[in-house]
């Protein structure tokens, strides 16, 4: 784990391009994965390179203004009318949606263009080249050149290789924009995983809602040039613009009550019901806490439990309120689940029609069991 | 060949060495200025560097001489501060040489340049690479024949020149005559086998660099292309 991170940035950028306005005030956090998520021509790339020291003209067309915490809570200036910190003294790795690998150089000898390069004092053993190429899977392939490797492959050495560099803060510009399903899934899990083994920040652009929901623990919503919303993920997906915008994501937290590989089958808990699914991931252990995603037209209300149906989860919740969906014979339905396992209460949303809702006599305060496939569970 | 043929040969080979490594001194960093460059002001930079290649070298010779003979802003100050001008001087024509064939390396190196993807420098800049760092380790090793084709035409040019060597030299035998010049003396003279035994050699030595350029040109693709082309759409030099 490195104890090197940066915890927390102050921006305020306005850029002006043509028609298109860019104007984002605000302070994030640093913690665990960080999704910066919005359509195309957002605004997201630019706020990642602004980041990264990539954005230094912005100054004669806008303003930009960026401070970073260091662990110790020091606030330093990274850029404003009088200052400007270049990349290269940032500390801030950047993986890009192609992988510009240097083309001259192996596979091994890109790792080690990036760790030569950190004072000694500052350099993490676990992130050195050959422990990352094993890390990624990619061992055999260190003397390969850049050119010999699949593009899935090629994005995995740009990953390993921007942590060879042990950064404070890593940015990530849509890396998967490229990849096929498999080589898409595994990308996610390692990355995943070396965030938690390594502990830097990291910051994920994306427009692909399903990498989004896997991956992040924080979620920061953009439109046009704005920043929306931010905050932890889950609750942001139940705020009116994370409804929209996520199409009913709902994700919820859970502890891991049997993992039986045998029959493919995760039973996990939420409050007191067991919920269980169909999941590939054997390595979750029992008795540990996991996310589960579910779409709100998946979630399906009924005022009693039901016994004889083939959809097996039943989970009891409260009706908070209702609000308006996508479609206008449609109703968002937000519930409650009550606490249970150190998990606190969670709230999610069931879009359901109208009709149904008029036929149940749903009111807020109303205890129903949410009705929720298997097969539309994930971790 | 006559020993003063082979005083040219020497002096030739010795002006162009000279000349070539001058030439990659100032083109380097000059093509990369220019490359990086985003201003309305550059196609007027890259214009003035194009120069000689259309400037009858005479013209540029005529210049030059004035500049740097005792009365030239250059070889007035020289002599101001004790020193020789340079008119008629081997520096002379290593200045005037520089002076001709700078499109020729600063070409080929900016065509390079620019065809290196940014997002390999973006990224080497957030691995700690300085910028001269990021030069020498992302940018020189990819641009490499870009820096042999430069030096290669340097040499090649500055072997053959003429005009601006007459100019600023003055074809003093020992001193100043390069082959080119030995030639044209040969044929004032009406030795037609002493410049026969020259021009052969020029004319070997032409053939082989520019087959080099242009079986490093394949291997690069499109990188090199322009410069190539520029060299053999030039007038050549001769007594415009």
């Amino acid at each position: 784990m490195t104890e090197q991170s940066y915890q927390s940035i102050r921006l305020h950028l306005y850029q002006q391009q043509g028609g298109f306005v860019c104007n984002m005030q605000t302070e994030l956090p640093l913690q665990g994965i960080t999704a910066l998520f919005g359509p195309s021509g957002c605004g997201k790339t630019t706020l990642l390179r602004t980041l990264a020291g990539l954005n230094e003209r912005v100054q004669s067309s806008g303003a930009c203004e960026l401070y970073v915490q260091d662990q110790h809570g020091q606030w330093s200036t990274w850029q404003n009318p009088e200052v400007f910190v270049p990349s290269w003294q940032r500390q801030v790795g950047l993986v890009f949606q192609r992988p510009a690998l240097f083309p001259h150089l192996t596979v091994l000898k890109n790792l080690e263009y990036a760790w030569v390069r950190v004072p000694k004092d500052q350099r993490i053993e676990q992130l050195a080249p050959h422990n990352l190429l094993q890390r990624v899977g990619l061992s055999e392939f260190g003397q390969r050149l850049p050119s010999q490797l699949s593009g899935g492959q090629q994005q995995r050495v740009a990953l390993a290789r921007t942590l060879a560099s042990c950064p404070q803060l890593m940015l990530l510009d849509e890396p998967l924009a490229n990849l096929d399903g498999a080589a898409k899934a595994y990308f996610i899990q390692l990355l995943k995983r070396l965030q938690q083994e390594t502990g830097i920040p990291m910051i994920y652009v994306s427009h692909q809602l399903d990498e989004v929901v896997q991956l992040s623990d924080r979620l920061i919503l953009m439109d046009a040039g704005s920043l929306v919303n931010h905050g932890p993920i889950a609750a942001i997906l139940q705020t009116e613009e994370g409804y929209r915008r996520c199409q009913g994501e709902n994700i919820l937290l859970a502890r891991v009550k049997e993992n039986q590989p045998s029959e493919g089958l995760l039973a996990v808990q939420v409050a007191d019901t067991t919920l269980w699914f169909p999941e590939p991931d054997t390595s979750l252990r029992k008795g540990s806490h996991c996310r589960i995603h579910v779409q709100a037209k998946d979630i399906s209300l009924a005022l009693r439990p039901t016994i004889e149906s083939s959809i097996s989860n039943s989970v009891p919740a409260q009706v908070v309120a209702f609000s308006d969906s996508s479609h206008q014979a449609e109703v968002r339905v937000q519930l409650v689940v009550k606490a249970g396992h150190e998990i606190p209460a969670q709230r999610l949303s069931a879009t359901i029609t109208r009709a149904s809702q008029a036929r149940l006599k749903l009111q807020a305060g109303a205890t129903v069991y949410m009705q929720i496939k298997a097969v539309a569970l994930s971790t | 060949m006559n020993p003063a043929d082979f005083d040219a040969i020497r002096i030739t080979l010795k002006l162009a060495l000279v000349s070539t490594a001058l030439l990659m001194l100032i083109a380097m960093p000059l093509a990369w200025w220019l490359s990086q460059l985003q201003s309305r002001f550059k196609p007027v930079l890259e214009a003035m560097v194009a120069l000689p290649l259309v400037l009858p070298p005479t013209v540029l010779g005529f210049y030059l001489l004035v500049a740097l003979g005792p009365q030239g802003v250059v070889g007035g100050t020289l002599e101001s501060l004790g020193m020789q001008h340079l008119a008629f001087s081997f520096p002379g024509l290593v200045i005037g040489s520089v002076v001709y064939s700078l499109p020729f390396a600063v070409q080929p190196l900016q065509n390079a340049f620019s065809q290196v993807p940014q997002d390999l420098l973006d990224a080497a800049a957030t691995m700690r690479a300085k910028p001269l760092d990021r030069f020498f380790s992302i940018i020189v090793p990819l641009t490499k024949h870009g820096f042999i084709t430069a030096g290669v035409l340097s040499f090649a040019h500055t072997l053959g020149e003429f005009g601006v060597v007459l100019m600023i030299g003055g074809n003093i035998p020992g001193e100043t005559q390069v082959v080119s010049t030995a030639i044209y003396d040969h044929v004032e003279s009406l030795n037609y086998a002493g410049a026969n035994t020259l021009s052969l050699g020029l004319l070997l030595f032409s053939v082989v660099v520019l087959a080099l350029v242009y079986s490093l040109n394949r291997g690069a693709g499109r990188m090199l292309g322009g410069s190539v082309g520029s060299n053999t759409t030039k007038p050549q030099g001769g007594r415009s």
